[in-house]
């Protein structure tokens, strides 16, 4: 499979792949003018990858998603829940800024709302 | 003639606080030069500054309405943007900022209602409905998330404004207007 990397941009999230560990590292901020163009390439790769049945874990430090990549993210994650559904193995690392209130409510939202396991770190 | 006056925009801007201000295309080189724009202005940089950060998503939001909903539509880098405007007015104790662009009459309708009940929301419900727009599949053809409006109203906790110009039989320009108060933080 090809390996997954994408530096960050002004607008777009820093996207790195460890195949060994099968750990997916997302950083940094997104409000590209059009996140779909952005988002829809990770989607077909993480189908793509757990079509193999391997285990992944999501680690997300985000500092600011505009509201297409809210949901964009949100959508990618989706696909990630389902797999978890149907016996797959993931998980979520969800990393927040101490006094980030809205980074951390989201991710206690994920938490609430996914059967997948979601930790919460603050840093 | 031209008696267009660079003075009498000057004048206007100064006696409104426009701290910043941008007419054109909102091309994604647009975004981030606005965004680089805003972050050294207010100093901004996603930690902190609770307030700021409300003003650069309600910015950053209303920039990319322009893009996706303009009636007026130029290309760039051949991509097709839109073209309006967008100002951030600073005053002492509160932030406002507009976006203003073209719109086909056909819309407005749906979009007035779209506002007002999003404006009539409390804060509870407003989240409810965020949650279940962001969780609904995409309208097809749509690329924008359909949750712009409703982050720049949680984000702003005030109601939206909008002002309708009608322009002629097919056009109207709208201003949306965003008021985020200073907190004391």
């Amino acid at each position: 499979m090809k390996p997954l990397k994408t530096d960050a941009t002004e607008n777009t999230l820093r996207i790195a792949f460890d195949a060994e560990k099968g750990v997916l590292e997302m950083e940094g901020v997104s409000y590209p003018e059009n996140a779909m163009d952005f988002f829809n390439p990770l989607d077909t790769w993480l189908r793509n990858y757990i079509s193999e049945g391997r285990a992944v874990t999501l680690n997300l430090k985000v500092g600011y998603l505009n509201s297409s990549s809210t949901k964009c993210l949100l959508d990618f994650i989706q696909t990630l829940e389902e797999y978890h559904e149907k016996g797959g193995k993931a998980n979520i690392v969800w990393y927040y800024e101490k006094d980030d209130e809205d980074i951390q409510e989201m991710g206690e939202d994920l938490a609430e709302d996914l059967t997948l396991p979601v930790e919460l770190i603050p840093y | 003639m031209n008696t267009y006056r660079l003075f009498e925009h000057y004048k206007m801007m100064e006696e409104q606080n426009i701290v910043l201000s941008f007419k054109g295309e909102i091309s994604n080189n647009t975004l981030i030069s606005l965004a680089e724009m805003f972050k050294r202005m207010f100093a901004f940089s996603y930690n902190g500054q609770k307030t700021v950060k409300k003003v650069f998503s309600i910015f950053i939001e209303l920039a990319q309405n322009i893009y996706l909903y303009s009636a007026k539509r130029a290309v760039v880098d051949n991509k097709e943007v839109g073209v309006g405007i967008i100002v951030i007015e600073k005053s002492n104790n509160f932030y406002r900022i507009k976006s203003g662009n073209m719109i086909a009459n056909t819309v407005i309708a749906p979009l007035v209602d779209k506002i007002s009940h999003i404006n009539s929301l409390e804060k509870d419900k407003l989240k409810d409905l965020y949650n279940q727009q962001l969780k609904s599949p995409r309208e097809k053809g749509k690329t924008g998330g359909g949750v712009g409006l409703i982050t720049i109203v949680r984000k702003s906790g005030n109601p939206l404004g909008v002002i309708l110009d009608t322009i002629d039989t097919d056009q109207t320009f709208i201003e949306l207007s965003a008021k985020v108060d200073e907190e004391d933080n």
